[in-house]
């Protein structure tokens, strides 16, 4: 049936006259059985006009756990934290307009980061679609950019389709956000239920067809071939390894090679941070044995990372005697940013299995002694006190993330960091992490992050501990997710790093703008009194000798409690890798000249 | 010019060609030139033709196929890359029994009652126009000039 005149409501697919004697159901609840089928037990969100029909729906579902966030955006992010900690596909829904636009942040990050996300938004009913409606906006067009794709359900018959198809593509090959775009009345058009079958897909023609391992076949045999030809190789590894589930087989093949193993930002809880094989972090705030490691080396095999702007420096001057290896499952990451010799298009579960019966076993002492001399301490400046005493004064940034990561270690812990200095800090001091452990924004860098993703994360794990580590800056842009957690009784534990300056800015303009500090220095509210306000268990320390204690009683809190560390100042991320220089060209806080 | 040609088969759905022409704008990818038709039912065909490219080839054609709406992306061979074609509006002299040599019936894409529309490579245009005019049935002619892409109907050179 067409649309009908414009109205509000909108039309309807039958008149109730025409639906008696049929078991009729709504367009929502189609929307919320096929999110069910489809395994989401969690949905983050916040309702509005548009998605009224799907919230009234949502009433009879309550297999469908519904936390209502405090901003879409949070909601957004809440959905990427439950997702990377979980496996599963995250889901976030919003009203139409400002409820969508609000999302896009959120998407954005999880498309960066290659995140399972599906995002269900209401939209205008039909005949309002393009007439400057009351909060209508074009969803769809707007999050083209931030998604692997979104659908306007322009029919009632097509949401089982279409949900079907938003999660196996959210899911599938490199993983990403998706959007469904419901008009509210499509979700609230009567339908005879037994006319629309849950199973099936919209366009079974749109299906991958199984990928073929004969494809890759040669270039496995390549990569066998280098690595056993290879003097100096270096693994490379990104959250292409967390998503594909070959953490296990990783480990295998750097054990069996004795391989060193760089891990990036958002691979960092790929590779045991204590295996003796694990280099660290590359790139503009790597260690020096993971960047001079990458430099020297005569092969690099990155798995499943996307060899961006700053993990490589400058990308013709990256690894300039290495062949370089891509697998990724993504083929439009291959040659991105730098040229490969091979790259292997497939699964890393696939094309690893494939890989490791041709892996001999191998002895690279020679190469690992070269590496054992680039050892320079990322904090040279901090000498670790002697044992039985404790350090005193005013509060190190770095000395707090550090303890901060000991705790997160101790209790096998999830870490959620914002963006920003602490960000940095805390990759570089966090200990062993299982695979889905260590949450952040990396490819976006949406300051904000944390605390939702932290909160989606405890739903998604609620039986282990997670540690949100933010700075001040980024915590003031969703603190009104604290409101969320109380009311959903969620166990955070919340640390932020107060340095009244939005610190990585203010490094860059001490280092590169002559200190001219423009815009940086940044006020907050009187954490404790917020604490105090949300009902949250708040600590607040500025000095060394409070840190220890005040950790151990926050671990032993039930949760959540908030921690609010105030710390020196102008303490800044070393070592330094500038934009536009090689890796090797990095600078520790012993060689830094103030600007 | 650059000879890199990409044929994408797409949904006919709404947004798809936004779609496909939004990735090229963030990858800044250029476009010399683009066509577009219909090749069936809820299947658009787009004929892109890169200008001078910084990227790959191989990854321009990943990036295109990457989208859900594009089912398919082929690259043609070079000598239809290379091919191009001509239209003309050919106005005859009142109502014509038709009956043409292949010169004509090759390109001959439709006709009333006073007029044919000719569709394929210049030369093959320039036959017919020749025959066309020996038989005296010609009162007027328009052509293109030569277009790219050969579009739907591949040209045989």
């Amino acid at each position: 049936m067409p649309p009908g005149p414009l109205s509000r409501e909108g039309p309807v697919f039958f008149v109730r006259e025409e639906l008696e004697g049929m078991a009729t159901t709504t367009g929502a609840d189609l929307a919320c059985r096929a999110l069910s089928r489809e395994g989401a037990q969690v949905l983050f969100g916040h309702p509005g006009g548009a998605i009224l029909p799907f919230y009234d729906a949502l009433y009879n579902h309550r297999a469908l756990r519904h936390v209502l966030c405090r901003h879409e955006q949070g909601a957004a992010h809440a959905a990427d934290g439950y997702a990377r900690a979980t496996g599963r596909t995250g889901v976030c829904v919003a009203t139409s307009g400002p409820g969508a636009t609000n999302l896009v942040t959120g998407l954005a990050a999880a498309f960066m980061d290659g995140v399972p996300v599906v995002a269900v938004t209401g939209q205008v009913a039909r005949p309002g679609i393009g007439t400057f409606a009351f909060q209508e906006n074009d969803i769809v067009g707007v999050t083209i950019p931030v998604t692997k794709h979104g659908f306007l359900v322009q029919e009632v018959s097509d949401i089982p389709g279409v949900f079907s198809e938003a999660f196996r593509l959210a899911a599938s090959g490199r993983p990403g956000p998706v959007l469904v775009d419901i008009p509210k009345d499509v979700q609230a058009a009567l339908v005879d239920e037994k006319t629309f079958s849950l199973s099936g897909r919209k366009n079974p023609e749109l299906v991958e067809p199984p990928q073929s391992t004969q494809a890759i076949k040669a270039e496995i045999q390549q990569v066998a071939t280098l690595l056993s030809e290879s003097k100096r190789p270096v693994l490379l590894v990104g959250r292409g390894v967390i998503s594909s589930g070959t953490s296990g087989k990783l480990s295998y093949l750097a054990e069996r090679n004795d391989l060193p193993v760089v891990t990036s930002l958002l691979g960092l809880d790929a590779f045991p941070a204590s295996d003796p094989r694990a280099l660290g972090m590359p790139g503009m705030h790597g260690t020096e044995r993971a960047n001079y490691s990458l430099q020297d080396a005569d092969l690099v095999i990155g798995l499943g990372v996307r060899f961006d702007d700053r993990v490589i420096g400058r990308p013709d001057r990256f690894a300039p005697n290495a062949r370089i290896v891509h697998f990724d499952v993504d083929a439009t990451a291959i040659e991105r940013t730098m040229r490969v010799d091979i790259a292997v298009v497939a699964d890393l579960s696939e094309s690893l299995k494939m890989l490791l019966p041709l892996v001999p076993k191998a002895d690279r002492s020679a190469w690992w002694e070269r590496i054992r001399e680039w050892n320079r301490e990322a904090d040279p400046t901090e000498d670790p006190p002697r044992p039985g005493y404790r350090r005193m004064g005013p509060l190190g940034a770095r000395e707090a993330i550090r303890s901060v990561a000991h705790k997160i270690s101790e209790s096998n812990a999830i870490a959620v960091s914002d963006v920003g200095q602490h960000q940095m800090w805390l990759a570089q001091e966090l200990g062993d992490a299982l695979p889905g452990s260590h949450l952040t924004s990396g490819g976006l860098g949406a300051m904000g992050y944390a605390l939702p993703a932290g909160l989606g994360a405890a739903i998604g794990q609620p039986d282990r501990s997670v540690w949100v580590v933010a700075g001040d800056g980024g915590f003031q842009m969703s603190l009104q997710e604290l409101a969320t957690v109380v009311q959903e009784g969620i166990p955070l534990r919340i640390a932020v790093i107060d340095n009244g300056y939005l610190g990585m800015v203010r490094q860059w303009q001490e280092r590169f703008y002559g200190r001219r500090y423009s815009a940086t220095q940044i006020s907050g509210p009187d954490l404790v009194a917020l604490g105090k306000a949300y009902g949250i268990p708040t600590w607040r320390i500025d000095r060394s000798e409070q840190l220890d204690s005040t950790l151990s009683l926050a671990a032993i809190e039930e949760g959540p409690v908030l921690i609010w560390m105030q710390v020196r100042q102008e303490e800044n991320v070393y070592p330094m890798v500038e934009s536009g220089a090689a890796l090797d060209e990095m600078v520790t806080e012993s060689e830094r000249v103030p600007g | 010019m650059s000879q890199f040609v990409l044929v994408a088969r797409l949904q006919d759905v709404t947004g798809s060609l936004e779609r496909l022409l939004g990735l090229l704008r963030r990858r800044a990818l250029p476009i010399a030139s683009l066509s577009l038709y219909q090749a069936e039912d809820d299947i658009l065909e787009v004929v892109l033709r890169f200008g001078d490219l910084d990227t790959p080839e191989d990854r321009v054609a990943a990036e295109v196929s990457s989208l859900y709406d594009v089912l398919s992306v082929r690259r043609p061979d070079q000598a239809s890359c290379d091919a191009t074609r001509e239209l003309a509006v050919v106005k005859t002299n009142g109502d014509l029994e038709l009956l043409v040599p292949e010169t004509v019936s090759d390109v001959l894409q439709r006709h009333s009652s006073d007029s044919m529309e000719l569709s394929g490579t210049p030369r093959a245009i320039d036959q017919a126009l020749v025959y066309l005019q020996e038989q005296g049935l010609i009162s007027g002619v328009s052509r293109s000039g030569e277009m790219f892409p050969p579009g739907p109907h591949e040209i045989d050179t």
